[in-house]
């Protein structure tokens, strides 16, 4: 599934974007694709991964909970255990190293939930360049706890009050700051969506995780697994985790999507489903829109899936079949995110909860000799305040 | 020959630029769109281009945003904006241009967009974010309608490119950024402005940011049109309860279309 050299996946993707973006998008396609095939450089990338994000995370088998849901053997990709606490370090370590060689002085990037700005202020804390990030207003109240840790990494918080004051507006934000100071400045899009080459770039930086994950459970179970479980927002950790597996027609892969308050209500982040083909952020993928194109906006309780979109690989792994994409409630997520915390002691990200809720019910119709594997992108420390609101609301 | 083309012809032979106004399709109101070109012609404008307004107008700054906000909260829709131009064409002798986004024109269907300007009388488009590679398939449809090229401060090598397969006119964007005023411009954009004119085979019209007639004295040597936007729907923000709105306008374009051609 390699993008030809515009930078699409069957229909999907392309460079949608104002013609000023169009000669920064050219360089850095051209930059990255040398960095990949630069020894030097993937070394770096892998140093950094080891040593300061502490990779490789464990493939941890879930005894109590395969026990407990009785089915298939359950087992966790931890990319909580990352620095930062979630997956999209990975990403960013890459993207940023790749800035530094590009000569960039200056980092901007969009953020939801607040993850993918914390781990881009922390590594470009770490390489000391001044940071800039776009949050919607919605999701700076929904978040405080990582606005407040962003700040103390030096970041710069732009809080973005158009359109619903969230990811997909925070995107446009990004992308409107980033056309303006082109010149100087590198944009780190923290998920497989965008115009291309980040899609690819994204998914290249991610694919760690599925590698590893190949690795581990060859070694411990001595066979591939046959299901992976990954939630969908954009589709970072999906696109990372599934990569290698592409190829591996056994191995069947699904993408949760954003259910929200439900498929049948207008409250939702479920865009492969119900979205329809069209161009936003500079791609064109499954879009939540209204009947004349305008984008709709989405809902999920977890800021990390409220996007109204996918990155344009997905969009093309669900018409071609090999990927299945489904979706889990907001209630749903939450029941899995106490689950996963009283069961294993470990407790998710809200995004990643979905994942788990999915997958304690395909489980649940596996036997014993069936592996599946979920990616718990993130932990949930960011969720607690949330959590806690909803569980006091169904208590009072 | 096109309306647009007609239209630089005369222009050039009276040795004069053209003035393009910009406004947003239903801002302020839908009903009030026929009044607000008319005037806009009568005050010296000799193109219009209308905003078809879109929920993520990636290009555009804070003002035409509001515009754009505006709008859709009182549910104007493209077909409809269609059907009022289709409905006072025949008043307005200026060329019409579009200003449309592309999902605006997928959601529609392409074709079924081009058609439906073609039976209003649109004379032009300006798709502010599709590149030059994805524009391709939409030329062969596109037929009569002038299809603008976009060229940047930062388009470099890829201009001659860009302008090869052009109509109507080159739309230069002035400086990076989105749209809305600038304070000044400095050389830089006259010798981007050059570079273009000595690779195009068509006018080239200056927009994003330009708002005073300082800046259009300034500018008026290096290109054969200018392109007022924000400054313009500022105005209209200004005004916009207010019954003066259509006099407002008007006394400024009219003093933009004098530092145009004195």
């Amino acid at each position: 599934m390699k993008s030809d050299r515009k930078g699409y996946f069957g229909e999907f993707g392309g460079q949608y974007v104002p013609e000023t973006l169009m000669h920064a998008l050219g360089e850095l396609d051209r930059a990255y694709e040398d960095a990949l095939k630069d020894e030097t450089f993937m070394a770096q990338y892998r140093y950094y991964l080891k040593m300061y994000s502490g990779r490789p995370t464990p493939l941890y088998y879930a005894d109590r909970m395969t026990k407990d849901v009785g089915g298939a053997k359950i087992y966790l990709k931890r990319e909580d255990l990352n620095h930062t606490g979630a997956h999209k370090i990975n990403n960013v370590m890459g993207q940023i190293l790749l800035a530094r060689r590009m000569g960039k002085r200056r980092i901007i990037a969009e953020t939801g939930a607040g993850q993918h700005g914390l781990a881009t202020a922390t590594v470009a804390a770490m390489f000391d360049m001044p940071c800039e990030i776009f949050m919607g207003e919605e999701d700076i109240k929904r978040q405080a706890l990582n606005v407040f840790k962003m700040e103390l990494l030096g970041a710069q918080i732009n809080s973005v009050k158009s359109g619903t004051g969230t990811l997909k507006d925070a995107t446009n934000e990004a992308i409107r700051h980033w056309v303006a100071c082109v010149k100087d400045t590198y944009y780190v899009i923290g998920s497989v969506v965008g115009p291309h080459p980040y899609p690819s770039m994204v998914r290249d930086f991610q694919r760690v995780i599925g590698d590893e994950t190949r690795e581990q459970i060859l070694a411990l179970e001595g066979r591939l697994p046959d299901h992976i479980i990954a939630c969908v927002g954009g589709g970072s950790n999906a696109m990372g985790i599934f990569y290698p597996f592409i190829r591996e027609l056994s191995v069947r892969l699904h993408g949760v999507e954003g259910g929200g308050l439900g498929i049948e209500t207008q409250h939702h982040a479920i865009a492969v489903e119900k979205g329809r083909v069209g161009v936003v952020h500079g791609m064109k993928t499954y879009l939540l829109q209204d009947e004349y194109g305008n984008i709709s906006p989405a809902h999920s309780i977890s800021a990390g899936l409220d996007y109204p979109g996918v990155g344009p690989q997905h969009a093309y792994l669900y018409e071609s079949g090999r990927v299945e994409y489904s979706y889990v409630t907001d209630d749903e997520a939450i029941s899995a995110f106490r689950y996963l915390s009283t069961m294993e002691g470990i407790i998710p990200a809200i995004e990643s909860a979905h994942a788990i809720a999915y997958g304690m019910e395909l489980a649940a119709k596996l036997n014993r000799r069936d592996i599946i594997i979920l990616n718990i992108s993130g932990r949930g420390d960011k969720d607690v305040e949330t959590v806690f609101k909803t569980m006091r609301e169904v208590l009072v | 020959m096109s309306r647009i083309d007609e239209c630089f012809k005369r222009l050039d032979r009276e040795g004069c630029r053209a003035l393009m106004p910009f406004i947003t399709a239903g801002y302020p109101r839908l009903s009030m769109l026929e009044k607000v070109v008319v005037a806009l012609e009568d005050a010296g404008a000799d193109m219009i281009e209308i905003g078809i307004p879109f929920s993520d107008p990636l290009a555009d700054g804070p003002i035409i945003q509001y515009a754009n906000h505006r709008a859709l909260q009182q549910g104007v829709s493209p077909p409809a904006i269609l059907d009022e131009i289709g409905s006072f064409r025949v008043r307005v002798n200026m060329p019409i241009l579009l200003l449309v986004y592309f999902n605006t024109m997928l959601s529609y269907g392409v074709d079924d967009f081009l058609s439906h300007c073609r039976k209003v009388g649109v004379d032009g488009l300006i798709i502010p974010d599709i590149s030059k590679e994805d524009r391709e398939d939409i030329f062969i449809s596109a037929g009569d309608i002038d299809l603008i090229p976009m060229v940047a401060p930062t388009s470099h090598e890829r201009i001659g490119n860009i302008v090869k397969n052009g109509s109507g006119f080159v739309y230069c964007v002035s400086s990076t950024g989105v749209t809305g005023p600038r304070a000044s411009f400095d050389e830089d954009i006259l010798h981007f402005l050059q570079d273009v004119r000595r690779q195009s085979h068509i006018p080239i019209a200056v927009g994003f940011g330009v708002n005073n007639e300082r800046q259009v004295k300034y500018l008026k040597p290096y290109c054969d049109g200018i392109i007022i936007g924000s400054a313009l729907i500022q105005k209209m923000i200004d005004y916009e309860d207010s019954s003066r709105l259509i006099e407002e306008i008007k006394d400024y374009i009219k003093g933009m279309s004098s530092a145009l051609d004195m």
